[in-house]
């Protein structure tokens, strides 16, 4: 146990010390501690043995000088257990960040770069392809917003089997937030999309549908004139096909399209301009009744 | 008066204070009670010296080194009869320094702190291997003439051989206690944070220590 003088002998000596160390003499110290000076002096006299009896300032100094050499020989080692990065952290950490912010930037222009030959699309009819958007874009955060209001102008040929003519006129407002253009392929006012069969070429269809070969590679987003595939569908001019009869029967119309198509006529050109005229009736008639009343 | 600084190239007179925190002062006492406080900008602290270390300047490494070898020579040289073996542990002390700056272990402050506590490790290692405690010897050591009044002829009498010889007779931790408060001069928190003891208890194990040594000193001193 310690006795409450102990501790403050305790801390009588410690007081000492420390202020031996700042630079008192030994009488100062004690003055300030009348009641423990007689048993802290044999005490603080041997510390201050210990100080007196260190190694000379001369060994000291040679000895630092004869151990120099192999401070400086470990120096010169190479430092082969620690790689730069550990050497210089904050460094490093800006090299990384630096790293993987190309990386994302680099994959991100790749993910903008046209893309012409993964594009396939799936469906056969042209007006079937332009709803479905999100299937054309490679990016979400690039969706260009393609707001399709196909009038589709169907004139049924007399035998009802045969492939009829469909002039779909989609007329897209697309407004695109990316400023790097993204090749999707839009067929122009009487393209319709057309199955390859085994043998064609896109030459023969250019040929065949009076294009160029180079107009239908813009349209279609192509590169590689020889990279068709069979089964892919690509835009064609409309009209040549019905000439020529080469495109498969476009069996039916995509069920969106189909309301827009009932909305805006009935089905025949001629009933169109029979409504528009019958209109035209109307607004004839009413004009005539407002004369009547007034007239009344 | 103690100075860590390289003799060679002394700045300042007056007692140089190597803090652990940012700026070296050195103090110049005046008269009894005044101190001067000179901050010194143009001397790299310690911790900038550390990170230059730690990024490999050989410069600033060799800084360290003639900045703290005495201090670390001196801590054991006190407990080292053979100067020579003193030399050697000294040395390995550094050694420790500088694979433990590349092998990023190297402390961020309070280097001086760090040194002490591998030489303190460095001495436990060269102990255990040989075999040879720090029991020696007081009955080998040569005692000073006897005198009339012992209690006040042993502080005169003795010589730095004798006190070291009476040191080295002490346990361990009282010797080291000694060494950093009256050797080395550190403060009673640095002193606790190289020993890893609290403050409380070294306060009580420097005055064990100090009345250990004194004991052994008279009784030298008498000649016993």
């Amino acid at each position: 146990m310690i006795r409450v003088n102990e501790v403050d002998l305790l801390n009588a000596l410690e007081d000492c010390i420390t202020r031996l160390n700042a630079g008192y003499t030994l009488e100062e110290c004690l003055r300030r501690h009348p009641q423990h000076a007689a048993e802290l002096r044999p005490l603080l006299a041997s510390g201050l043995l210990v100080r007196r009896s260190r190694a000379s300032a001369q060994e000291t100094l040679a000895a630092r000088e004869r151990v120099r050499p192999q401070i400086e020989r470990a120096l010169r080692q190479p430092d082969r257990k620690r790689p730069a990065w550990r050497r210089y952290p904050a460094l490093a950490m800006v090299a990384s960040l630096l790293l993987i912010f190309g990386v994302v930037l680099s994959s991100r222009i790749a993910t903008l770069q046209p893309r012409t030959q993964e594009t396939t699309l799936t469906a056969v009819p042209s007006s079937t392809l332009l709803p479905p958007t999100a299937t054309r874009t490679p990016n979400p955060i690039h969706t260009p917003t393609i707001t399709p209001s196909p009038t589709v102008t169907a004139s049924s040929s007399p035998t009802p089997s045969a492939t009829p003519t469909i002039t779909v006129t989609p007329g897209p407002t697309i407004t695109a937030r990316a400023t790097t253009t993204v090749c999707a392929p839009l067929p122009p006012d009487g393209w319709i999309g057309y199955t390859i069969q085994p043998g064609d070429t896109l030459s023969g269809l250019a040929t065949r549908s009076r294009t160029t070969l180079e107009r239908l590679m813009e349209v279609n987003c192509l590169s590689d004139a020889r990279l068709i595939i069979s089964g892919q569908t690509i835009f064609l001019p409309a009209q040549v096909l019905t000439t020529t009869t080469i495109a498969p029967a476009p069996t039916q119309i995509g069920p969106a399209s189909q309301p827009a198509g009932n909305n805006a006529g009935s089905g025949t050109s001629s009933n169109d301009n029979d409504d528009d005229s019958d209109n035209d009736n109307d607004s004839d008639n009413d004009n005539v009744n407002d004369n009547d009343n007034e007239n009344d | 008066m103690q100075s860590l600084v390289n003799p060679g190239s002394a700045r300042v007179p007056g007692r140089l204070h190597w803090g652990n925190a940012e700026s070296l002062t050195a103090t110049t006492a005046l008269g009894q009670n005044a101190m001067i406080i000179l901050v010194l900008p143009d001397l790299p602290t310690e911790d900038r010296l550390l990170a230059l270390a730690r990024r490999g300047d050989r410069e600033a490494i060799a800084e360290i080194y003639d900045r703290y070898f005495e201090a670390i020579y001196q801590f054991i040289r006190m407990r080292v009869e053979d100067e020579a073996l003193a030399e050697d542990l000294a040395g390995e002390v550094f050694l420790k320094l500088i694979a433990a700056l590349r092998g990023g272990n190297a402390p961020w402050h309070s280097l001086r702190g760090w040194l002490f506590r591998v030489a303190r490790n460095v001495l436990y290692d060269h102990y255990g291997r040989e075999k040879q405690l720090t029991t020696t010897a007081l009955d080998e050591w040569i005692p000073a003439q006897a005198d009339s009044d012992p209690e006040a002829s042993f502080a005169a009498s003795a010589d730095s051989q004798q006190v070291r010889q009476a040191l080295r007779a002490l346990p361990a931790d009282q010797q080291e206690v000694l060494i950093l408060r009256f050797g080395q001069m550190l403060s009673l928190e640095d002193t606790a944070a190289v020993m890893g003891r609290s403050i409380s208890a070294i306060k009580s194990l420097q005055f064990r220590a100090a009345s250990n040594l004194r004991v052994a000193l008279t009784a030298a001193g008498r000649g016993d």
